[in-house]
């Protein structure tokens, strides 16, 4: 009998008595067994059986609780869905610890409402002219070194305009939009390389590249995806548009991906779906697109060599569209940049393993993960051993010859992660559950029911060459009755699980209330190297250096200038200096900020009524706003953070005097008194 | 330990009934013979044949290959005895019936190509009205694919799977889509991997014999459907519906779907279901219910079932609302119902129903207890929340800690469901082929 085995026993037979109580339990330690049956033992269980709670209730509760100033041992970069924005969360604690403006305006960090730096990077994302102020951010990937997360930098993905963000983690503030010139929607994003080289964008919806017109009847000659490869320059932390190009895909909908590390490095594996190319028509006579889209049993696993796709590009062999260099489709097929392998269909994940030796495919409505081995996928590959080729001329392999095998986990499996101890975890999404299993055995180990209808699914490290084990976390799609009734909208639901023991312990449920997260990443907080504040004062938070208009103590002032009124004024517990503006009513107003505060926390926020402007100026933070004061009045502004006891006082005004007024308003505005 | 031989011992009836039945279904079933056919024989041309024949003809094959592929765009009946057998060239599927009413009846198709990714199969459907009846496949990735083909009849065919292949890499035996008003009757599947229906609906599937595949039958997005008189046996999972309602399943038999998913129904997100008169046996769950009905005005029906030997008879996951069981009959099983994520299944509604740890009498002789059927369980909490403690079902340590949890009460074992009506007497499955 297994020590678990026993170990149950012991709980569970006459032993279980109040005093062995925190004893027992998946993953009991005995340590926290008390030493007397009075005591802490005896209010503990008085709670337990107030709150009805099961010992196993109680681990859950000792593993995740974090008394005030310890914390957390692991940060959780989560998707935030159509909020656009990215989540940070602490594990254990499931505590959310910040929201990321990146696509969408929010006025807490500043972000999009007056502020220069935030509008250009928001601007940065702009299509067609127009502005785009929401996304839907679908997969988080962390700046990498040798294949493992070295918590530098966030790229996160907007599915619903094709645009890739940069986010900068000393400061955990976006720095770069790029809105992908040849496609509408993206899904495939983000997924960097080994080293951060690219961070690869697949589309997901086929349209004419390049924002084209094409009638939908030539969906099959016209529509296409692609997958993008973005230049990342870690020095300047920054994409480079101009180091970038993408390969041109048949008009499937391309799905999730995974670059490849190790003995993959230099290869990407891009799932799709709807290779039967369905586009719809159900008013048309057509079955409805996700009928067309899973008639056929299998779709296509896109494997793409992007070292060679580099090579290609840096030869020249790509067209321009929209003024970005695209390898085309045949050239792509011809040079062996893009083989296909069939996988079951409506697939998920296409997750590497750690030893980048194997891809793992889920399939949404199959029983089995398909794992894929690299090393026989190109040895076929090198000898053009294909079993055919599909429309556009991309080879294809024998689905038998390229896999390990199959492994039986029940019904629905989805995305898989990896542990430290040759662990593989997958969701199950139709059977709401997370199953274990072995990657060497091919087997089966253990599975866990979670709440409900999960769809990612992350790991500490779990997707790196160097998966942490420990933790793991479901993304569950809906919460159904986790949570107190909300309405008709529900939160989505994160659960925490502990894997570290030989059985999966469910010990933490977090709504999710703003959003419907995807993907997730979970990094070792000590990779993270976080700034607390802003030097030298009067940075530039994009540019983390001094900004030319940053204002020292006892430089402000207003001048008057061709270009409108600059105000150079300064934030410090708790003024504003000036504290009065005065301007014409359509003056131009230039304000240059500065919080000349470097103590930790100490940030000023500045909105000024009806002008639809609010800054967050953190410490040592320098902002430049301009705007026309176009309505005449006087418009208080204020300290949006709660800096110190005098913080109320923290206003003042933005004078706006009326341009000389008509006869015919002033006796309007004074009801026609004299 | 006694309990389970005796339970063991038990079983051999109903496996003997089973058998007794699938000797009755494998004599084949009579299909309508072509009044009057052109003989083709065998190593002849047959696309020129059918090329050739006029629309509304019939071809009669002879015993002897045939080469396929071969493609009937036209209303045309082929029709031969078993051992005339059609031939895949290895590529691509064998037969393709597209024309509206055209049949293929008796013969033997062997084969198909081997790619996945184009669904090569032995026999698919388009036409309208289509008939496939009393085929033979073998050697074929999928067997009967029936796409958009409204009106069709698959009836009494015989589909050998691949049995040497894992499941994953086997074709469906059967394949309903965008399929509607259709009849999959008597058929007989060995060792494919699924029977789908999807976005099928107003289909009725009726006496078939479904083993060791992996979804037995899968339906998703199917409404209207009725499967009636199956035997769904050794399958991953026997039953799955999946987004679909008004659903009639009765009188099947769902048996020894015993692995880690094994499931005899599985109900996910459905509702109206009417699910009557099945005998589940020696199932790792016998029915699983994952949060169905969702609609608010929806019940799903269990009457007259029969939980035999099952790990879990009946397994919740979240709610039980909505659920409604009456003259069930519970044995044997090592847990008659679990709730996953701390629920119960008190929101369902359970009257008449027989369970065989039912400790209450009738004095008013009634055939009705007289005090309430009460389900308690601590141990299915723990086994709820640690997964591994399900190791301990039924062994002498896990009742211990039943018994423990019902003396001290430390933890008041928890209140899982109640019926306040059971019923005395043994529920008796009436389905085809049981005593």
């Amino acid at each position: 009998m297994s020590k678990r085995h026993s170990n149950w026993l012991r709980c569970a037979g006459p032993a279980l008595a109040l005093a062995s109580l925190l004893g027992c339990g998946p993953g009991g330690d005995q340590a926290l067994q008390p030493t007397a049956a009075e005591g802490p033992s005896a209010s503990v269980a008085a709670l337990m059986k107030e709150r009805g709670l099961s010992e196993a209730d109680v681990n859950a509760a000792l593993k995740t609780y974090m008394p005030t100033g310890k914390k957390d041992d692991y940060y959780i970069f989560s998707s935030g869905g159509q909020s656009g924005q990215v989540l940070v969360i602490g594990i254990p604690s499931m505590r959310i610890l910040k929201y990321i403006s990146v696509f969408t305006p929010e006025p807490w960090q500043g972000w999009g409402f007056g502020d220069q730096g935030s509008e250009a990077v928001l601007a940065g994302g702009d299509r067609r002219g127009m502005k785009m102020r929401w996304g839907d951010t679908h997969h988080p990937n962390l700046s990498e070194t040798n294949g493992d997360y070295d918590g530098q930098f966030l790229f996160i993905g907007d599915k619903a305009n094709a645009r890739m963000a940069v986010i900068n983690l000393t400061d955990f503030s976006t720095t770069q939009i790029v809105a992908n010139p040849i496609l509408e929607s993206d899904h495939g994003a983000a997924f960097v390389t080994p080293n951060t080289e690219y961070v690869i964008e697949g589309s997901q919806y086929p349209a004419p590249l390049g924002g084209a017109y094409a009638p939908i009847e030539e969906y099959n000659e016209k529509y296409r995806g692609a997958i993008t490869l973005w230049k990342f320059d870690r020095a300047s932390g920054r994409i480079k548009p101009e180091e970038s190009f993408a390969i041109e895909a048949p008009p499937y909908m391309q799905d999730l991906a995974d670059a490849g590390k190790l003995d993959s490095d230099g290869w990407a594996f891009v799932n799709s779906f709807n290779t039967e190319r369905a586009h719809g028509g159900n008013l048309e006579g057509q079955p409805p697109l996700e009928s067309g889209a899973s008639q056929n049993d299998m779709d296509y696993l896109h494997v793409v060599n992007w070292k060679k796709a580099e090579e290609l590009y840096k030869a020249g062999k790509t067209v321009a569209i929209n003024g970005f260099p695209v390898i085309p489709l045949e050239t792509a097929a011809a040079e062996g940049v893009l083989t296909f392998v069939p996988e079951p269909k409506s697939p998920h994940g296409a997750d590497v393993t750690p030893d980048g030796k194997y891809v793992v495919v889920g399939g949404k409505l199959d029983t089995h993960a398909t794992v894929y081995d690299f090393a026989k996928i190109k040895a076929l590959i090198e000898a053009k051993d294909y079993v055919g080729k599909d429309p556009y001329g991309v080879p294809i392999l024998d689905f038998q010859k390229s896999i390990k095998g199959q492994v039986e986990l029940g019904l629905g499996p989805l995305h898989t992660v990896f542990d430290d101890k040759g662990n593989a975890y997958t969701s199950m999404f139709v059977e709401s559950k997370i199953a274990k299993w072995s990657l060497s055995e091919m087997k089966l180990i253990e599975k866990l029911p979670v709440h409900y209808n999960i769809g990612h699914i992350a790991a500490a490290h779990g997707d790196t060459v160097k998966p942490q084990g420990h933790w793991v976390v479901a993304m569950n799609k809906w919460a159904i009755d986790r949570f107190a009734d909300v309405g008709p909208l529900l939160p989505q639901n994160f659960q925490l699980v502990d894997v570290s023991g030989p059985n999966m312990q469910l010990v933490y449920d977090l709504p999710i209330p703003l959003g419907e997260p995807h993907y997730t990443q979970i990094v070792k907080a000590d990779r993270i190297k976080a700034i607390d504040h802003y030097s030298p004062v009067g940075s530039n938070s994009f540019s983390h250096e001094k900004d030319p208009n940053a204002v020292d103590g006892g430089q402000e002032r207003i001048e008057r200038r061709d270009d409108g009124v600059h105000v150079y004024m300064t934030q410090v517990r708790s003024h504003f200096t000036p504290d009065i503006i005065r301007v014409k009513q359509g003056e131009t107003v230039h304000l240059h900020m500065t919080n000349l505060e470097q103590a930790k926390d100490a940030t000023h926020g500045f909105g000024i009524s009806s002008y639809n402007i609010a800054l967050s100026l953190e410490p040592g933070e320098h902002d430049n706003v301009t705007f026309q004061a176009d309505h005449a009045g006087v418009f208080p502004f204020y300290c949006l953070e709660f800096c110190s006891a005098l913080h109320l006082e923290m206003a003042g005004y933005l004078i706006v005097e009326p341009a000389a007024p008509k006869v015919a308003e002033t006796q309007k505005r004074t009801g026609g008194r004299s | 330990m006694a309990a389970a031989r005796r339970a063991l011992r038990e079983r051999a009836p109903i496996r003997r009934a089973l058998l007794a039945a699938l000797a009755l279904a494998a004599a084949g079933p009579a299909f309508a013979r072509p009044e009057a056919c052109r003989e083709i024989p065998p190593g002849a041309n047959l696309q020129q044949a059918v090329d050739a024949a006029p629309p509304g003809s019939s071809l009669c094959l002879a015993p002897g290959d045939y080469a396929g592929p071969v493609r009937i765009a036209t209303p045309l009946t082929l029709e031969g005895p078993r051992d005339a057998v059609i031939r895949s060239s290895g590529e691509g599927t064998t037969v393709r019936l597209e024309g509206e009413g055209g049949g293929l009846l008796g013969v033997t198709i062997d084969g198909s190509g081997g790619r996945y990714d184009l669904l090569d199969g032995a026999v698919h459907v388009t036409g309208r009205g289509g008939r496939v009846e009393g085929v033979l496949v073998r050697n074929a990735v999928f067997g009967i694919l029936v796409e958009r083909a409204t009106n069709a009849t698959v009836r009494g065919n015989h589909v050998l799977g691949g049995a040497g292949q894992t499941l994953g890499l086997r074709g469906d035996g059967i394949r309903l889509w965008e399929t509607y008003d259709s009849t999959i009757e008597d058929n007989r599947l060995e060792d494919s991997r699924d029977v789908v229906l999807w976005y099928a609906s107003r289909n009725r599937v009726a006496g078939n014999r479904i083993e060791r595949g992996r979804y037995g039958a899968h339906l998703m997005y199917s409404h209207d459907n009725q499967l009636v008189g199956n035997r769904f046996i050794g399958n991953v999972t026997g039953l799955f519906v999946m987004y679909s309602r008004d659903v009639e399943i009765r009188d099947n038999v769902f048996a020894d779907s015993g692995g880690a998913a094994g499931m005899g129904l599985g109900v996910k997100e459905s509702g109206n279901l009417r699910v009557i008169r099945n005998l589940f046996v020696h199932n790792t769950i016998g029915v699983y219910v994952d949060t169905s009905p969702l609609w608010p005005d929806d019940r799903n029906r269990f009457e007259g079932n029969l939980f035999r030997l099952n790990g879990i008879a009946v397994s919740f996951l979240g709610r039980a609302s909505g659920n409604e069981f009456r003259g069930n009959g519970f044995r044997d099983s090592q847990v008659q119902v679990q709730v996953d994520g701390r629920g119960d299944a008190r929101e369902a509604l359970w009257r008449g129903n027989e369970f065989d740890d039912y400790a209450g009498y009738d004095l008013a002789g009634d055939g009705t207890g007289d005090v309430p059927y009460e389900l308690r369980s601590l141990t299915s909490d723990l086994v709820a929340e640690s997964p591994a403690l399900a190791f301990f079902r039924g062994t002498p340590a896990f009742a211990l800690a039943e018994a423990i949890g019902r003396i001290v009460p430390l933890f008041e074992p928890r209140l899982v469901l109640s019926d306040p009506e059971p019923r005395m007497a043994r529920v008796a499955w009436e389905g085809p082929g049981a005593d």
